[in-house]
């Protein structure tokens, strides 16, 4: 509601402002949907954590004060982010197959909506990387 | 408690589905708006006479009233809320989950959820087409008419409102004076303008050392690996936030990630990768366990992926930031009083804005 003309008007603070505040400053001009940032290996035979104690989860000895489940794995470092489009192609594809019958250009919000609802795993294949590698060379020109 | 702008980038994030009805794609399927363009095409004037009539009401309404606008609205959109909150996954059929549904049955489902959410289906005509009938229907619905489909398939509420104050006078908003919102605020961090350029808001932090340092990989290097999606915010970690530009906060706020949570103390205690809630952590390592069947000889990865700058409203801590910098602003009794009120129509224990109370960063 403090995002709205007349609170804006009234003088409420900026939105915008207090997300700042709290924004890891790498992220600032990042546009939504860039991938790589954090890469993390994923112990999938280990218990999931929480922040209390559960049957069937482990324990958080650092928990989040937002968020009450942990997954746990191993930190692989950070990559140069490159868009979702590039990464997660398989599933473009299959949507793209599905709905650009007409030529018409599928919303970004339609494929981030998709990704987030199917979770797809996506094999790194050799072209994938190829296409990735050559965005970030033409970014670099 | 409800949130119109909230809903509204609910819609926005089901844009296939709004232009679906704006538009109407040609993917075999008929929404309400693609309905209501079928009469179009018959009966062009006609339709364009009712359904500009109907838009243009809900203009006069709005700007005679504006905030009561909204806030009926609102109200309105809270009997579906509860359904709402759910996301588009509430409306699928019983016993199907997310994961295993069809495309269409996210499509039909999508649709529902955005109904509920905006009414949209009953306000955005189909102006679809491009027979010479078509056309003439477009040119009497009139630009405003397309303003406000514009606007609401961009969760824009400060769009709607200068399609309000237009009246039905065809001016170039690029006419209006000073800085355009694009300019203030490029990357999209609220829905209003800003009051001053992004790039100049300071942020006064210290980082307190408790992260590791990212470690720079290659990307060549993640060939054979199976990736799934991390969406996250992207909020800081480790830092004490202590105020912004001239402001400086009674209470710094600390950040927890976002990005470098992978690099943070839970990190480094518990081998934690990521957080979020147990519902979205138990279908991520479902996922992660499936893909591990599938590919038995490989590592499967989680990769961080930045979604918009308002995802960082669920972090807590952004709230915290919020209740600081209320605190330095200047809002009058009135306001405060006003906005107290439509608050507490949706949360009677909401403390108040003039109020010092840890609650508060909560609501906020």
């Amino acid at each position: 509601m403090i995002d709205t003309a007349p609170f804006q008007a009234a003088g409420y603070p900026s939105p915008a402002e207090a997300r700042k505040a709290v924004t890891d400053a790498t992220q600032y001009d990042l546009p939504a949907g860039m991938f790589g940032l954090g890469v993390g290996a994923i112990d999938v035979n280990a218990p999931l954590l929480s922040n209390v104690a559960k049957e069937g989860f482990g324990q958080a000895s650092f928990p989040h004060s937002t968020y009450n489940t942990v997954m746990t794995g191993f930190n692989k470092g950070s990559l140069p982010p490159v868009h979702q489009s590039l990464l997660f192609k398989d599933v473009y594809d299959d949507i793209s197959g599905n709905l650009d019958k007409r030529g018409n250009p599928l919303t970004e919000a339609n494929m981030t909506h998709a990704i987030k609802t199917k979770i797809p795993a996506q094999l790194m294949t050799p072209q994938i990387i190829d296409g990735i590698l050559n965005s970030l060379a033409r970014q670099e020109r | 408690m409800v949130d119109f702008n909230r809903y509204l980038q609910g819609a926005g994030n089901l844009g296939y589905s709004l232009l679906d009805n704006v538009i109407g794609f040609d993917d075999g399927y008929d929404t309400t708006g693609e309905l209501l363009g079928r009469y179009i095409k018959q009966d062009p004037m006609g339709a364009a006479k009712i359904i500009g009539g109907s838009v243009l009401q809900g203009v006069a309404d709005a700007v005679k009233d504006p905030l009561g606008t909204i806030t009926d609205t609102a109200t309105g959109i809270a009997s579906s809320a509860k359904s709402a909150s759910g996301g588009a996954a509430a409306y699928l059929p019983e016993g199907v989950e997310l994961k295993d549904a069809t495309y269409e049955q996210i499509r039909d489902a999508n649709e529902a959820f955005l109904a509920d959410i905006t009414n949209v289906a009953s306000v955005v005509p189909a102006i679809k087409g491009t027979t010479a009938a078509a056309r003439a229907a477009d040119a009497a619905v009139g630009a405003d008419a397309r303003g406000l489909i514009r606007a609401v398939a961009q969760g824009d509420l400060e769009g709607v409102g200068e399609v309000f104050q237009r009246g039905r006078d065809p001016k170039s908003l690029s006419a209006a004076k000073g800085p355009t919102k694009d300019q203030l605020d490029p990357y999209g961090y609220q829905d209003r303008k800003m009051r001053r350029p992004f790039d100049e808001v300071e942020v006064k932090q210290t980082d307190l050392g408790e992260n590791l340092k990212r470690t720079p990989i290659s990307w060549e290097d993640m060939e054979g690996k199976v990736f799934i999606p991390f969406y996250g915010d992207r909020t800081s970690r480790g830092l004490l936030v202590e105020g912004v530009t001239d402001f400086d906060f009674d209470k710094p706020v600390y950040t927890e990630g976002g990005v470098d949570y992978m690099v943070g103390p839970a990190a480094q205690k518990d081998n934690a990768i990521w957080a979020s809630n147990q519902n979205i952590i138990t279908r991520l390592s479902n996922e992660a366990k499936k893909a591990q069947e599938l590919y038995p000889d490989r590592e499967i990865i989680g990769m961080t992926g930045s979604m918009k700058p308002n995802a960082n409203d669920f972090a807590t801590f952004t709230g915290e930031a919020m209740a600081e910098l209320v605190q330095a602003s200047k809002i009058t009794k009135k306001a405060a009083k006003e906005f107290d009120a439509k608050m507490r129509a949706f949360d009677p224990t909401f403390v108040g804005t003039k109020t010092r109370h840890p609650i508060i960063e909560k609501h906020l």
